[in-house]
Order: structure tokens, then sequence, then C-alpha cells
């Protein structure tokens, strides 16, 4: 696991990759600052400048993401690492690290704007360490998207660029869930299309019938016990699913200076969730 | 030390292997042969543990390659067919990583590497870019990768392709150094290269072994011809009337006439050694015999036939090596040229299947 960690920083280091990434959140970090902290006079670094520059993850995380898996597999590299005697846990939790390493190291060059700030202006120290903290956990969020997605192609555009989409969908998706309705019969709707995604997706991995139909059943059993239960679990079902997966929300507390404990979870099991299935993804390579 | 039992995999509805079995025996040196697209790459990528088999097994040195993967993939060295290189590092610095990626004690990991440029001859070359070094000594760098951590097994895809012939005799040099201490695995789809290196030569076609045997075995067992070349002293007519009085003498061709000696060469319906029936017989019609040699039917003629399928254009490669071997002797252009092609025309199915 080091092995992978060190060799993906030298990786990043060597290219233009890892300063590219720097240099861009440091400009739209500075642009942020120069317009709310030096212009205008704000001294709430942590609750103007952060939240405005989140936009920006989606066109800078793809950089450091894009080439995580879809490189190895071009290069036929991923054969190098898949005959080691290492597991596939291992080799994505090093690559994870070293990529989470090198946000943060990019977080302790950002970290200078309060730094200089606190110069002119007292700032909130307080917010603006939550606020730090939660833009970690972002981007450790979005940099878990990326990873997965970058296991799905051979082409680093392609990855890149979907990722970058993904990423904006997940910021909007908070306006999006709005707009759904509320009744329970939307939610039941809705689970019943997943159920019956599901059997399609055993069915064509397969080329059983069996499974498929235990599965349906399973899935629609599930739904009618959840029903009788407790109704009102579906009463705006489909707008709190969708809920869970806007990270962004999450992040207004920490730069409000709220240290949440059910946020710093719910980011963890976040990129808990998403290097699961790039586990999964790379495994099932090697299954076809 | 390597099992594989019943092995099969599909892709899709495409059936790459079905049901392969082989043996390895510790310290042999296997040529898996046959023409591109037969399964050898997808039956070694198995064996490492690259990807899954959808049945059967393979079982290293003991160890289940699904089941122990970490044992199993411990004691396999693998050189795939395309080197698996971080064309960003120096090979220095990409050996280290592949130590400390198979889990060498760090204090071991110099020496490791040292022993391992040593062996293949990179040691000058420790501190370039990967990417700036040649396609030979990006190979050898590869083979370096594979003998860090010093692995009983070793298997190597293809390892020759794509070099340049000086190049092509060095690691075949470096294979058979290697397997004084290693057992090794190696594909090839050209013939002279196993049959130079390896003791035991597994011949695969459409993902099954078809053959299986040490390489004079084979070419003694599939041969129920022979080829003879004589030069006689004499006139075509004198010969041909000698040669059709002869009922195991399928056919004959006349070569080239050096003061009256004329070379002959005859192929027979048999594998028996015909060469005292024939001096007499010449003999007899007062024709002195200025040379007979026998030669059985070459490892390249059984490896096409046994590889012959129904695609008709394995066929016409049989029939131009058979063609070509009727000429065999003179060293005539032509010849090599149809030799040539059949070559070039089995990588262009390569990457059709490939892809």
């Amino acid at each position: 696991m080091l092995a992978i960690f060190k060799r993906e920083m030298q990786g990043y280091f060597t290219s233009m990759i890892a300063y590219l990434f720097m240099a861009g959140f440091v400009v739209v970090v500075g642009i942020y600052f120069m317009y709310y902290c030096v212009i205008n006079g704000y001294a709430d670094f942590a609750g103007a400048v952060l939240p405005s520059t989140c936009i920006w993850f989606s066109l800078l995380i793809p950089i450091i993401t894009m080439r995580l898996w879809a490189e190895e597999r071009k290069q036929k590299t991923d054969q190098l690492l898949l005959t080691a005697p290492i597991s596939v846990t291992r080799i994505v939790l090093g690559k994870y690290l070293a990529v989470v390493t090198l946000f943060a190291i990019t977080l302790l060059v950002l970290f200078l704007f309060p730094v200089i700030l606190s110069f002119y202006a007292d700032v909130a120290w307080p917010s603006v360490f939550t606020g730090f903290l939660g833009y970690l956990l972002l981007g450790c969020s979005l940099i878990s998207i990326g990873f997965f997605i970058s296991t799905l192609t051979e082409n680093q555009i392609v990855s890149a660029v979907v990722s970058a989409v993904l990423v904006l969908m997940f910021f909007f998706l908070n306006n999006l869930a709005d707009s759904f309705p509320g009744r329970a019969r939307y939610s039941i709707m809705m689970l019943g299309v997943v159920v019956i995604g599901i059997m399609i997706l055993f069915y064509t991995s397969t080329h059983k019938y069996l499974p498929s139909a235990i599965a349906g059943v399973l899935g629609i059993g599930a739904i009618a016990c959840g029903y009788f239960i407790n109704p009102s679990m579906y009463e705006d079902g489909a707008a709190k699913f969708v809920n869970w997966f806007s990270v962004l929300d999450r992040f207004y507390s920490f730069s409000d200076g709220l240290l949440n404990v059910s946020s710093i979870v719910y980011y963890l099991s976040f990129v808990g969730v998403f290097l699961f299935l790039t586990i999964r993804s790379i495994e099932k390579k090697r299954w076809n | 030390m390597i099992k594989v039992k019943d092995l099969v995999k599909n892709y899709g509805s495409f059936e790459a292997v079905k049901g392969l079995n082989m043996n390895v025996e510790k310290g042999q040196v296997v040529g898996l042969l046959g023409p591109n697209g037969a399964g050898k790459s997808t039956t070694m990528n198995i064996i490492t543990g690259y990807i899954s088999a959808t049945s059967g097994s393979v079982v290293i040195d003991g160890h289940d390659i699904m089941t122990e993967p970490m044992a199993a993939k411990k004691a396999i060295g693998y050189l795939p067919e395309i080197p698996p290189l971080y064309m960003d590092m120096t090979v220095l610095s990409y050996l280290k990583f592949v130590a400390e990626l198979k889990g060498v004690p760090s204090k071991e990991r110099a020496e490791e590497v040292k022993k391992a440029m040593k062996a293949v001859r990179i040691a000058d070359r420790a501190t370039r870019i990967i990417s700036k070094l040649s396609k030979g000594y990006k190979q050898r760098v590869g083979v370096a990768a594979a003998l860090i951590g010093n692995p009983p097994i070793l298997i190597l895809d293809e390892p020759t392709v794509g070099l340049d012939p000086s190049q092509v005799v060095e690691i075949r040099e470096l294979i058979k150094n290697l397997a004084k201490e290693h057992t090794v695995i190696l594909s090839s789809h050209i013939l002279s290269e196993v049959s130079e290196v390896c003791d035991h030569i597994i011949i695969i076609n459409n993902g099954t072994v078809v053959a299986e045997d040490t390489p004079e075995n084979l070419s003694n067992a599939y041969s129920n011809q022979s080829h003879v070349n004589m030069e006689i002293k004499g006139d075509e007519a004198s010969i041909s009337a000698v040669l059709d009085g002869m009922d195991y003498v399928s056919s004959y061709t006349f070569g080239e006439v050096v003061d009256d000696i004329i070379a002959v060469k005859l192929i027979l319906d048999t594998d028996e050694d015909k060469n005292d029936e024939l001096f007499f017989a010449f003999a007899e019609a007062k024709l002195p015999v200025h040379k007979v040699s026998r030669e059985n039917l070459s490892l390249e003629q059984v490896f096409l036939k046994l590889t012959e399928d129904e695609a008709a254009d394995h066929a016409e490669k049989a029939e131009d090596a058979v063609e070509e071997n009727a000429e065999n002797g003179d060293s005539d252009d032509e010849s090599y040229d149809s030799d040539e092609e059949a070559i070039i025309t089995d990588d262009e199915e390569e990457s059709e299947v490939e892809e």
C-alpha cells in the first residue's frame, strides 16, 4: 500500500498535474479572496470565500482523479498491480490516500490566505478551521467519485468529463429534489423502478431467470414491508433519497463554524461507498 | 509446480479458452505455442491472476490462484505481452517500486534490484527515464521486474515480439540463463524460438491443447511423410525413369545442375528410411548418387498441421510450408517470402481477434 502511495505521489509531482491542480486552486481561491476580502473588506474567509469556490471543484477534482485507473489500464500497468501479491483494496486505498494527500497539501497552501488576512483584520479562526475541515471532507467525497469514474473507462478525457458532470449534478441535486412530488406513491413507484433495474442487472450479468426473479420478489417484499410498518417513511421519500447525495449542503454548516459530527460521518460513509464501488468495479473487469 | 485443470474462459459468447489442461513440472522450460488468438495470453493472464477463469482451476506450487491468491502470486514473476512499465519513472525507481510492491523487505530491496539489473544487463541504464529507452531495453526492464522477489516461476508472454534480430538473440540467451534457476513458461507464435529455448512444448489452438511433448518427439510423432534430398549425376530423363518405378515416391522436383550433377527433392509417402533402397536403385541404373539426405517433417510443419483449422488461410499456409520444404536446401528467396507472408497474415489475424 505504501509502495502504491509513494509511486502515485511521485507520479503527480514529476508530471505537471500536481502543480496544475495546486495552481488552479490558488488562482480560484485567490480571485474570490480578492473580491470578498481585499476589495469588499469581508473578514469572514470561511463563510464568504470557501463556499463560493466549491463550484470549481467540478473542474479541478477531475484533473487529479481522471488518470487514477484509466491510465493504468491504458498503459497496461494494471497487469503489474493486479498480478502482484497485494489486494485490490490496498491498491485502491494507496491511490486514494495519495490523491487526498495531494489535496491536503493544496489546502495547506490555501491556508496562507486567512493567515495573510489576519494581519489586517480579525479572523474568526474556529470557523476557518471547521471551514477547511469541511472543504477537505467535501474534496475527499468528490475525489472518491472521480476515482470510481476513472475505473469505468480507459480514456482519461472521458473520465474527466463524466466526473465533472457528475460532480456538478451532485451539487445541484438539492434544487432538483425540491421539485420532486412528495406523495408516498411516487416514492414507491421510484423504488419499483429501482427494483426492476436491479432485476435487469442480475439477468444481464448471470443470464439466469431465477436470481433476477428472487431479487424482484425480495425487493417488492421489502417495499411492502416498509409500507406496513411505517407508511410515513415514504413521504418525500424520493427527495430524501436524492438529498442524501447532495454533498454540498453539508459543507455549509462547516463553513458557518459548526463542527457537525453527523456530517463528518456522512462524508466518511460517502467516501466508503464510493471506494467500495471502485474496488468492485476493478474486480468486475477481471471477471468479464 | 503449475497445474491447470479444465480451464474455461468466455468473453461474452466468445470462448477464448475451452477446457485447457496442462501440467508444468519444477525446472521445466515450457513453450506455449499457437497461432495468435489461440488463447495463450488469456491462459497466462489467468495463471497469473490478472483475470479470472469462467471455470476450472489453476494451482501454483500448491496454492490455488482463486482461494490463495497472495501465496500463488508471490511464486510468479510475470512479463505480460506489453511490459507494464511506468514511463515517467527511471529504471531504478521503477524496479524499487516493484520490489516494494512485491513485499521484498526494505533491507533487501537495493540488493534485489541490483541483482535483477545485473541479470538482464541494464545496470548502465539505471538512471534513465523508461520512456526514453529502446524497445529491447524496455523489454529487459520488464524481465528484470519479473525477476524481482526471486519467484520460482517465470511466465513470459511473447518476450521477443517486436525486437530486432540481435535483441531477439540476447533475450533468448537471457531466458536460457534464467531457465537454470527458474521454472519458465513462455509463449510464442514463432516456432524456432520455442524449439531452441524450451524442453517441452505445448501447442494450443482454439483454446485447447492440441499437442504436448518435447520438440524432438513432436516432430517425430507427427510426420507420416519424409523428404529426401539427393544429388545424382545423370540426366533428368533417366532419373525420372528410375523414380517413376518406385511406388513410395509421391513426387519429386529437379533443382540446380552443377557439372552434370542434378539436385533432386523427393517426397516419400512413408516415414521409413529408404536411403539405401534409393541408392541401390540408382546404382543399378548406372546413375552415381553423390548425396542422399533424409529429413523428418520439421517442427514448423507439425505446428501448422496441428493448428490447421477450418479457416482457409491456415490450409494455405500449410501448403506454403510444404512447398517451401520441397524446395528446402537451396536457399531459394521465394520460399522465404512465402514463409514471411504466413507470419504477417498471422499477425493481422491477431489484431482482429484481440480487438
